[in-house]
């Protein structure tokens, strides 16, 4: 008796069904945004603070949602909720800073400069009535 | 006359601590605004299928202590799911963060009288108000607490939010992984002052 022949069509049907769903598992499980091996776009805690205060909606299209390179001057640093580090870099703004959670704990000192990568979520509420300038988040950043 | 002169400087000098003591009262009321600027929201959605949660550490909140007025800030991108995808979905699909970049709650704690700021202390709250979200602005009403510590107040929450209440759409395909109603807790620590 002949043995049946497997269809290469169907062998392929299968690889390809098997590839798209490893894919699609793979995507649909993937962490956060790996910073560290992220395509940054370089620019100053100032530029970018004056960015968003001259065009808001320009700016959150540039930098809202995308990985950062931002050097700036150290103005504070703190801890969150959680007790992650943050760390407030100076910008042309009075009271308006750019306000980074780091992912691991950092030393760093006030008056330092430094450049920091993370992920950009935008620009936060201005009291101007209260005297209370909005911040620039920055979250996830790792030192350079 | 010299009596009346001196029962009249009597008066004349009641007047005025009166007057100062006054003036200390106003000025240290309305310097009382405490406020964050790294407050934590999360939310968290329980369906049979899969449970979602995200967390916010990014909120920023004031709480204007004579009037009880109240105020919270949060950037939909701040959010953080453990999964990107999710978080993709959430902005893009979802919330349409780039074209609604923030949710506000404005409101009162009506109750205020009954939060002493400066003695260690829990009270409960009621806090009215309106929540925009999703460029839909509803009202909200939520019992909550906020405790004293060593001159510092916290405030916590917790509310459902139906998600259809904001124009949330959740397409047919995962509907069953995501809740019609979501729970958000709120945790903010008032470590800064004006």
């Amino acid at each position: 008796m002949r043995k049946k022949k497997i269809s290469p069509i169907i062998i392929a049907l299968v690889i390809f069904i098997v590839a798209a769903a490893a894919t699609g598992f793979y995507y649909f499980n993937k962490g956060p945004v790996n910073i560290s091996s992220a395509v940054a776009q370089k620019i100053s805690a100032e530029q970018l603070y004056r960015s968003f205060q001259q065009d808001t909606i320009q700016a959150s299209k540039n930098y809202s949602g995308k990985v950062l390179e931002v050097t700036g001057l150290v103005t504070r640093t703190s801890k969150n909720q959680q007790g992650q580090t943050l760390i407030f870099l100076k910008t042309t703004d009075n009271g308006g800073v750019i306000n980074c959670t780091m992912q691991k704990d950092a030393e760093v000192l006030q008056g330092n400069t430094v450049t920091l990568k993370g992920l950009c979520n935008g620009i936060g509420e201005a009291v101007p009535e209260l005297g209370i300038a909005a911040d620039i988040y920055l979250s996830q950043c790792l030192l350079k | 006359m010299v009596f009346q002169i001196i029962k009249s400087y009597k008066h004349c000098s009641l007047l005025f601590i009166l007057f100062v003591s006054c003036c200390f009262a106003f000025s240290a009321a309305s310097a009382q605004r405490v406020y964050t600027k790294n407050g934590h929201i999360a939310f968290f959605s329980k369906s049979p299928l899969e449970n979602i949660s995200a967390e916010n550490n990014e909120v920023t909140s004031i709480i204007n202590v004579p009037t009880g007025e109240l105020q919270f800030s949060v950037l939909i991108k701040s959010f953080r799911f453990k999964k990107s995808l999710m978080e993709e979905h959430f902005n893009e699909n979802y919330l349409e963060s780039d074209k609604y970049p923030k949710a506000v709650f404005k409101g009162t704690i009506l109750n205020i009288t009954a939060v002493n700021f400066t003695k260690d202390g829990n009270v409960n709250v009621q806090v009215s108000g309106n929540l925009t979200l999703h460029g839909i602005t509803k009202p909200v009403i939520s019992s909550g607490t906020i405790t004293i510590r060593n001159g510092i107040a916290t405030a916590a929450a917790f509310f459902k939010l139906r998600l259809a209440d904001y124009n949330i759409k959740i397409p047919g395909i995962v509907k069953d992984n995501i809740a019609e109603q979501v729970d958000i807790t709120v945790n903010c620590i008032y470590d800064r002052k004006l």
